[in-house]
């Protein structure tokens, strides 16, 4: 078992951070953490050498959730609607991928790297949870899409509507916390 | 540069970034971001704000330590536990 020790335990942090968006408490979280490694430990004799460790584990962890959930009958149902709301609309033609008023203000957009970290972080959790769970897999846990298809249980196209759309919506967040925290200066016209 | 040129490489500037697209279309998007002066402040724009959530991805929180070792200890004692399957 020393290779589940070198290619699972190192995304222990990860995992938590996922658990804790998924159950929004601590407490519950490290249950669901532990639940996790305990399973995964037991199966991983079913996980393949070299494919992504931290997606697998990340699967694991919503099924646990999920199934404790559904022993709540009524957050099982609130689960469930979540997950029927798919974003069946791909992305338009002619959709525009920034927020186009930063955009037109820095389109280096330098302003993004004057923004601390918890500002950064703060506004992806302030994301929609359908828009933030796909741009945290991608941007902050560096998930490829067909893994962040696998672990949130949805089609290819929807990963890319929701990255596509979120992270618009993210550039918009960050862009206004830079303006009310004067890293961007907009002058009247 | 065609206005559907254009469209389409914009559609596709985050699968572009995130590395998704396969050989010949990520060649295809360069190209057109390259030469078109449209399209390439986009690239741009979207490059700074992925770099600025890469930085802040590193700044996240880590697991709290009790649970690394209670984790821990609750491996040790499953390996020691008899095969049962
Ligand atoms: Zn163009």
């Amino acid at each position: 078992m020393e290779s589940f020790h070198q290619e699972a335990l190192p995304h222990l942090d990860a995992v938590y951070r996922f658990a804790l968006r998924l159950s929004g408490s601590p407490a519950d979280a490290e249950d669901l953490v532990q639940e996790t490694f305990l399973r995964a430990y037991r199966a991983w004799e079913q996980y393949t050498p070299g494919t992504r460790a931290k997606s697998w584990l990340f699967t694991i962890c919503r099924n646990v959730f999920l199934r404790q959930r559904k022993r709540d009958r009524r957050r099982d149902e609130t689960v469930r609607q979540a997950a029927n709301e798919v974003d069946t609309n791909g992305i338009q033609a002619g959709e525009i991928p920034v927020f186009t008023t930063a955009y037109q203000y820095d389109p280096e957009g330098q302003f993004f790297a004057s923004i601390i970290d918890d500002g950064i972080l703060q506004a992806i959790e302030n994301l929609p949870p359908d828009f933030r769970d796909a741009v945290v897999l991608s941007d902050l846990e560096g998930l490829a899409y067909a893994e962040i298809a696998d672990v949130l249980g949805i089609p290819i196209g929807t990963v890319k509507s929701r990255l596509f759309r979120g992270r618009r919506l993210l550039q918009r967040q960050l862009y206004e916390y830079a303006t009310e925290s004067g890293y961007v200066q907009v002058n009247p016209q | 540069m065609t206005r559907t040129d254009c469209l389409e490489a914009l559609a596709r500037l985050y699968e572009f970034l995130d590395g998704e697209l396969d050989a010949a279309d990520a060649a295809a998007v360069r190209h057109h971001m390259e030469v078109c002066a449209g399209c390439y402040p986009f690239l741009q724009f979207c490059g700074s704000f992925q770099d600025a959530l890469h930085r802040a991805a590193k700044g996240q929180p880590a697991a709290p330590p009790e649970l690394r070792q209670r984790i821990a200890s609750l491996l040790r004692n499953e390996g020691l536990k008899p095969h049962n399957h």
